[in-house]
């Protein structure tokens, strides 16, 4: 094969955007395990999963801290470094007053994202609110994050789910961390697969791995 | 030194082939006036005095022949005409008209001479000069190598005086007055009594007349236009968009194209599936063509997307197949014997130094990556061909190149081949190749009569790109007394020359390629013993000519390495570059950005670095000192300066851009650009994976124009070879990490 298996993989995705979910389709099920089925043990390689989601470039890059900057990296982003463009999302995470990050980033029902092209989601762009700091954080430190209520939106493990499958719902960043396009690396696993590994760490009593 | 002993033969072979290898041909094509291509089924009352000006009632037309990728070529050559015409190059119409013989380039190949710039002996500049025959005989319109100030700073003034003193000839005629009694000023004769006559006025006239060719050309000190910042002719286009380039013709009746070739450059199409991409609505036709499939839509994005469709099966490149093969090819070539291409400079007796010093040889090895032209503009042409008619629109470097391979492949004559030249959104040298032309002609033969606009996508640019090539170094160097002693320098790369002249022309070039080592071998150090040789590394990734050619890669071999060695010498990096200079222009230049940037020692303070690279490519000495700061999150760069001497300054604002913009495009590329190979293709197919500098990146740069110079020179280029050493060495200044890979990005963050 003369070309990249990854141009390969972005030239499909340009040609063949794939509905992704049907009308009024539910983008994943919440079926909790029954309370008392799960051990700490499968609740902590469930966290350990949730680890790799959260740390994977298509959903931490968006998740920073207090500098207010965007990341680039994984795919043909390279390593780790701030986002192009000098961009800085400002105090209200949005972009600063003169550039919103819907300067580029479209909000659309369709999860287009072509090479090259800036992606699109269903919710108006910006980063997670600074609390929910997931780049380069330790499973420790996000987990015992996902557990404080102070730092998950006032959310129990049952709300996190529900968030999930919510923001999914409206073809949301969620969503489109599995359907990225563009060659872009997707977030390990799926959306049904993450949504689950979080009940099953409800379920298990939110343990958390040490330091 | 250079000297004719160690003369490269290639140098010997362009000239002596047309002179000893056609003599009779040879003669008769330099000593034959050259046909005016204006005479061409010029109008009653049209005066074509020469081919640069054409003046009729309606107005004056000034031909700028030398292409204009965005440098401001046509603003200089009509203000050149301007000059001696006395007209206000804003009235009048700006073309580069027609392509013809008579518009060859006689400056082009004066830097394939063997001697270093500085050389300025009377056999040097002889042979220089006589370059211009050879560029005559190969009709070599052509625009590159910073050679359209130095080509034409006489030519068009000549053009010019003509003009006016044939229209002065004119209005004498008319008024029974003494040509020596008129004036001329703005676009018309002055008469004794202070009345005017307009030149569109005298076209007629003068047209029945012999030119005058007595004329002398006005001194600087009465220029009105020359040595001012000048209003560029297109930047009311520009900056208004309404700039037509070639990827804006249209030709009504016109179909959309592109095509999907091989990318590993060469190879084959064994097979392929087409018929996805035949159902698309809109698609109206996919053909094969030389190493590719090409799709006819009614529109360009169809096209693209069409193409996208298709499944082609490619055979093997016809190179190695991935970068860590291509080095170790390179790797294998340098300082092997077998490989050895040219020495030009061994002065002194480094083996017997080396051998003395033993162990307290510096030794260092370097490599620079493959780059991509990746102008803004991506490769474009429409063609309509008829039995009797080639047309072509397209922006390009080559004219006649293009004009003569369509005749090849039409069938047609030249004559019945018309390349229009149109305005380039950048090129870098992209538009010294034409393979997208004769992809544009392949297709338009197979639609008779049909005006077929190709266009690539930047994915299509990237991959068919010619780069520039990769190269390795091994150097070795002795230094002694706080002195740098020696320096030995082998560098191993692809031959550029004739690759590039073996795709334009067919013809092989025999002998030695100079673009191995240019920037390297040629530059204005009289280190005691000193030495570089060229080593070719064959069948590799084709490459061509990248803004700056050979000395774009060896600015930085030879300056990093040299400041390594007067590191270790412990001198300082500038003061130790000017005692070492031989060449008093190219010194005052070291002197000047020492003196514009305050230069006080490589480190200012702490975290703080300054590197100094030096090249002196075209003829053009080029200093530049970059200021980096070293901080939490990577490298700052902070200013730049420059000084560059170009002999004569034509325009100070635009040669102030033409230095600030090399210098950008070389930090730039320095920092961040790469191609790799994977499957014999290039791995980085768009900007997001290459992507230099970034705005906010950019540093001020501060560039002093020196004009000490012998001859005039142009300064598209120079800027471009000392940025990345002087980066470079301004990282090692600020952090102690010397970096001898390109991009520096493989190596330290920028913020």
């Amino acid at each position: 094969m003369p070309r990249s298996p990854l141009l390969v993989l972005a030239l499909a995705a340009l040609t063949l955007p794939a509905p992704l979910l049907a009308e009024g389709e539910a983008p994943a099920t919440i079926a909790p395990p029954p309370e008392g089925s799960v051990t700490r043990a499968e609740g902590l390689a469930a966290m350990a999963r949730i680890h790799e989601v959260t740390t994977h470039p298509r959903c931490a890059n968006c998740h920073t801290g207090p500098e207010n900057i965007p990341m680039w990296y994984g795919g043909a982003a390279g390593p780790a470094r701030p986002h192009g463009m000098n961009i800085t999302a400002g105090d209200s995470r949005m972009g600063v007053e003169t550039l919103p990050c819907t300067t580029c980033h479209r909000t659309s029902d369709h999860l287009r994202s072509g090479l090259n092209a800036p992606p699109h989601a269903g919710l108006d762009w910006q980063l997670a609110p600074v609390e929910f700091e997931w780049f380069e954080k330790s499973a420790a430190e996000i987990c015992a994050q996902l557990a404080d209520p102070d730092r998950n939106g006032g959310r129990d493990w049952m709300g996190l789910a529900e968030h999930l499958v919510e923001d999914a719902g409206h073809r949301g960043f969620v969503l489109w961390g599995w359907n990225p396009g563009g060659g872009r690396e997707p977030a390990p696993y799926d959306l049904q697969s993450h949504v689950d590994d979080v009940l099953i760490w409800g379920v298990a009593g939110q343990p958390c791995p040490e330091e | 030194m250079g000297t004719l002993r160690n003369v490269g033969r290639r140098a010997f072979l362009i000239g002596s082939a047309a002179v000893a290898g056609g003599v009779a041909f040879g003669t008769y094509a330099v000593t034959r006036p050259l046909d005016n291509p204006l005479l061409d089924g010029l109008a009653d009352g049209t005066a074509a005095i020469t081919p640069y000006v054409l003046i009729d009632a309606a107005g004056i037309t000034l031909i700028t022949p030398r292409a204009d990728k965005g440098q401001g070529a046509y603003s200089v050559q009509a203000n050149l005409i301007a000059e001696e015409l006395d007209i206000d190059p804003a009235t009048a119409t700006i073309t580069p008209g027609a392509p013809g013989p008579a518009y060859y380039n006689g400056a082009v190949l004066g830097e394939a001479v063997p001697f270093p710039a500085y050389d300025q002996g009377a056999v040097a500049n002889a042979m220089r000069d006589f370059m211009a025959v050879p560029a005559r005989i190969f009709e070599m319109q052509m625009t590159g190598g910073s050679s359209t100030v130095p080509d034409s700073y006489v030519r068009l003034r000549m053009a010019g005086a003509v003009a006016r003193e044939t229209l002065k000839a004119a209005a004498a005629r008319r008024t029974g007055l003494s040509r020596a009694d008129l004036g001329t000023d703005d676009g018309q004769v002055i008469l004794p009594d202070g009345s005017r006559i307009p030149f569109t006025a005298l076209a007629a006239e003068a047209a029945m007349l012999d030119p005058v060719r007595d004329v002398t050309l006005r001194p600087a000190r009465d220029w009105t236009r020359l040595g001012k910042p000048m209003q560029r002719t297109d930047m009311v286009a520009k900056c208004t968009g309404t700039e037509v380039y070639g990827i804006d013709t249209v030709i009504a009746g016109m179909v959309h194209a592109t095509v999907r070739a091989n990318p590993g450059i060469g190879g084959e199409v064994r097979g392929y599936d087409a018929s996805e991409a035949q159902a698309m609505p809109g698609v109206q036709q996919v053909l094969p063509v030389a190493h590719g499939v090409a799709v006819v839509a009614r529109n360009t994005w169809t096209a693209f997307k069409a193409a996208e469709a298709i499944t082609i099966d490619w055979g093997p490149a016809p190179y190695p197949a991935t970068s860590a093969e291509i080095f170790a090819k390179l790797d294998a070539a340098v300082d092997n014997p077998d490989a050895q291409d040219h020495r030009q400079r061994d002065d002194g007796d480094i083996d017997t130094v080396l051998q003395e010093t033993g162990d307290a040889v510096i030794t260092a090895a370097y490599r620079i990556p493959y780059l991509a032209h990746a102008p803004m503009e991506p490769m474009n042409a429409v063609v309509r061909v008829t039995d009797t008619l080639c047309e072509i629109w397209t922006g390009t470097q080559i004219p006649l190149f293009i004009r003569d391979r369509a005749a090849a492949m039409t069938g047609l004559d030249a004559a019945q081949v018309r390349v229009n030249v149109l305005p380039m959104g950048g090129s870098f040298g992209h538009r010294l190749e034409m393979t997208h032309v004769e992809q544009a002609v392949e297709i338009a033969m197979a639609l008779p009569g049909t005006p077929v606009k190709l266009t690539w996508s930047r994915e299509e640019d990237m991959t068919h790109d010619y780069p520039r090539p990769a190269a390795v170094s091994r150097a070795r160097g002795v230094v002694k007394d706080g002195q740098v002693h020696a320096l030995d320098l082998s560098v191993g790369q692809s031959a550029m020359t004739p690759a590039w002249f073996g795709r334009l022309t067919g013809m092989s070039i025999p002998g030695p390629d100079a673009t191995i080592t240019t920037g390297s071998w040629d530059q204005p150090f009289a280190i005691p013993h000193y030495r570089v040789t060229g080593y070719r590394a064959p069948d590799m990734v084709p490459v061509s000519s990248w803004r700056s050619v050979g000395a774009s890669g060896n600015g930085f071999l030879h300056d990093a390495f040299l400041d390594e060695l007067i590191h270790a010498a412990g001198a300082d990096p500038l003061a130790e570059r000017i005692r070492l200079c031989l060449d008093p222009t190219s010194r005052k230049t070291l002197e000047t950005v020492g003196e514009i940037c305050d230069w006080q020692g490589p480190s200012p303070a702490p975290g703080r670095g300054r590197g100094i690279g030096f090249c002196l490519s075209f003829g053009v000495p080029t200093a530049t000192v970059v200021e980096v700061t070293q901080t939490d999150a990577g490298i700052r760069l902070d200013q730049a300066w420059v000084a560059v001497d170009v002999g004569e300054v034509l325009d100070p604002v635009n040669l102030e851009a033409q230095v600030f913009g090399g210098t950008i495009f070389g930090l730039g590329h320095a920092m961040n650009c790469e191609l790799t190979y994977e499957d014999g293709a290039a791995q980085q197919t768009n900007y997001h994976a290459y992507e230099a500098m970034r705005l906010y990146q950019a540093p001020p740069v501060t560039v002093r124009a020196l004009a000490n110079g012998p001859r005039i020179r142009g300064v598209g280029e120079p800027g471009v070879p000392p940025a990345a050493p002087a980066l470079a060495n301004a990282i090692f200044a600020a952090t102690g990490q010397r970096i001898r890979e390109l991009p520096l990005s493989r190596h330290i963050n920028f913020v």
